[in-house]
């Protein structure tokens, strides 16, 4: 997958993950957003909601499974990325 | 009125909690949470002070009884061990349940990852599904006699959800189940909180033409509408009507809102053979080229219901969009094209819910077709049609054999209620038990029929004075002299009790403005802007048209 269909993914399941979200929590489409540690707005389930959720989608499209929650999310304290467009970039450096 | 819900499960819920949140409920709720893993400590702490005027319990078998766990890896298990082990967790879930207004608890449900027996998996003794719905009948049997517990069926959820669970998110995250179900749960407990403040959808108002049949009864006339017959539309159509019917069994009232013709349309009605709904199923209709918001509010005003309580079926996303912006209380769903639909979306709504079900809630339909009759006699005069109508009040004090229905209206009744208290039955009971305390409810019963117990009033007394605390009539008998006729009850009592004054101090909520209108059209004395007083060395006038009877 390139880049700009890996970003497709990610915002298209922001926007899914948004729709479940009240007002106050919904997650800004921002690459700079921080989505996980200290500083993100979602909570530890809305995270792996969304987690699941770019992991499906890029598998229904690409045919081929990423596994962000236990490589990128689980491997290290808070993970390989904390910001939206570090989860690109190391989806990116996975596919 | 802001309503505490606390949630706790065996597994994780919060998906419930931001469903919660998103979705509009009339007036406020907030949700908490005990930690997934804490539910069976959480379940021996008192909650006697807690903020939570509900709880929703939710929990897999598997989690509760080590019997159906081991059923689950397919041992053979001894059954009524494992209905004891159910039974044990779900008493004290019962006793937990008594710290709250109301209490929800789920039905168990089977895992979607669990091995079945195949053939075998309805045979007793043997199969999962076979024990899963005895140790569902089982919990029904545990609460059948708490009336503050209420249980919700997870299976419908499920299926509403149309959605399969993520194994990763169970893994990961202990959540068993999809993002929908956690969304079909959320509304299903809006609804019921809603239902049990007495905030639940009372009327269902129904445009007729490619709603209640198929075509334009103005165009074609009556034995030209697509309605029964060899026809599959006709067939969705007549299924329509009804579940309609059914839904006034259960005390839904249905009106009419159509641009038409009255005389075509009620041509309809009346003469089409495959009409199930008849013209004595509607409390009301506006069948004219008026607009549909106006008539709503009208036929509202006359069934002395809010717009809270309404909902607003119609084909025409023209007539919904006016109706949603006139009247922005009224639930207005947007509508399938397809006629085949139309069931499956009135059953989807999920907003016709009720914590009891009465004999007067089964005869609201008919109670108000004797209404129309009323209103007729009416136009004549208001004396002659007061006296005509020969009401008649039964009055008891409240004790065990009435104090379900009066629960029941004291609960879910908003407009002509004093101070809007909200108990159970158990509670109710309880506080009117009092030495210093009465507690009354009156039966109305007229030519056109019985109506059934419609009102309550309490009274304290102390300090040489009475207080009425609670004067809840229902919508029904209001404007026919039954208030007055309660408040010379009320002053009767008072009077009894060798008590100087009788005070009345009117709580207001956004709902119930006719209770301060009906208090400053009676005889009382205003003493403030919501005070009231009465002097018990002075009879009060019992109104001419009612007769009064003491049980």
């Amino acid at each position: 997958m390139n880049k700009n269909e890996i970003e497709q993914c990610v915002i298209e399941s922001i926007a899914h993950i948004n729709l479940q979200l009240p007002a106050e929590q919904k997650i800004e489409l921002n690459f700079e957003t921080t989505i996980v540690g200290p500083d993100s707005i979602l909570d530890s389930l809305s995270l792996i909601n969304l987690i699941v959720e770019i992991e499906e989608r890029i598998e229904l499209i690409s045919g081929s499974r990423v596994s962000i929650l236990d490589k990128g999310l689980m491997s290290e304290e808070f993970g390989s990325f904390q910001t939206i467009a570090e989860l690109i970039c190391w989806i990116k450096e996975q596919s | 009125m802001t309503a505490n819900l606390l949630l706790l499960s065996d597994f994780n819920v919060s998906a419930i909690s931001r469903y919660i949140l998103k979705e509009k409920l009339d007036g406020e709720l907030s949700v908490s949470e005990i930690p997934y893993g804490q539910v069976f400590g959480a379940l021996n702490e008192s909650y006697g002070n807690s903020n939570s005027d509900f709880s929703f319990v939710w929990c897999r078998p598997e989690a509760i009884s080590a019997h159906f766990n081991a059923a689950l890896k397919g041992h053979k298990i001894d059954q009524k061990a494992c209905i004891d082990e159910i039974r044990n967790f779900y008493e004290v879930v019962r006793d937990f349940s008594k710290s709250f207004k109301s209490c929800f608890v789920a039905s168990m449900t089977l895992s979607e990852d669990i091995i079945d027996y195949g053939l075998l998996d309805w045979k007793p003794g043997i199969g999962l599904n076979h024990l899963i719905n005895l140790l569902n009948i089982e919990l029904a049997e545990i609460f059948s006699n708490t009336h503050n517990v209420f249980m919700l069926d997870v299976s419908r959820w499920i299926r509403d959800s149309r959605s399969e669970s993520i194994p990763k998110m169970w893994y990961a995250a202990k959540a068993p189940f999809h993002n929908n179900v956690y969304e079909c749960a959320a509304k299903n407990l809006i609804s019921s909180i809603n239902a049990i403040n007495g905030s639940g959808k009372k009327i269902l108002f129904l445009d007729l033409d490619n709603t209640l049949w198929g075509d334009v009864v103005g165009e074609n006339g009556w034995k030209g509408i697509r309605l029964g017959g060899h026809d599959h539309i006709g067939e969705a159509f007549v299924d329509f009507q009804n579940k309609l019917k059914a839904l006034t069994l259960r005390g839904i009232q249905l009106a009419i809102v159509s641009k038409n013709e009255e005389s075509v349309a009620l041509a309809a009605i009346d003469n089409h053979p495959d009409m199930v709904l008849q013209r004595s199923d509607f409390v009301s209709w506006r069948i004219n080229w008026n607009d549909k918001a106006q008539n709503i509010s009208e036929i509202l005003s006359e069934v002395n219901l809010g717009d809270y309580s309404a909902v607003f079926i119609d084909d025409n996303p023209v007539e919904r969009d006016r109706v949603r912006s006139a009247l922005p209380n009224v639930m207005v769903p947007e509508w399938p094209e397809d006629p085949c639909k139309y069931v499956r979306f009135l059953v989807n709504l999920g907003v016709f819910n009720f914590p009891s079900l009465s004999k007067e809630d089964r005869d609201r339909t008919q109670s108000y077709a004797a209404n129309r009759e009323r209103i007729s006699l009416k136009e004549n005069s208001m004396e002659n049609w007061l006296e005509q109508l020969g009401t008649v009040i039964i009055v008891s004090d409240l004790n065990e054999t009435n104090v379900n229905r009066a629960a029941q209206l004291f609960n879910k009744t908003n407009q002509l209620n004093l101070s809007t208290r909200r108990m159970t039955g158990e509670e109710l009971l309880k506080w009117s038990q009092s030495t210093d305390r009465k507690s009354v409810v009156c039966s109305v019963s007229d030519k056109f029929g019985d109506l059934g117990l419609t009102g309550i009033f309490s009274i304290e007394f102390r300090d040489s004075e009475a207080f009425l605390v609670d004067f809840v009539l229902s919508c029904r008998v209001m404007g026919r002299e039954v208030e007055e006729a309660m408040l010379f009850l009320v002053c009767e009592q008072a009077a009894q009790k060798c008590v100087k004054f009788l005070r009345v101090c009117y709580k207001k909520t956004d709902r119930n403005l006719p209770t301060l209108k009906m208090l400053e059209n009676s005889s009382l004395v205003k003493s403030g802007p919501h005070d009231f007083v009465w002097d018990c060395s002075s009879n009060y006038a019992q109104p001419l048209s009612v007769a009064i009877e003491h049980k």
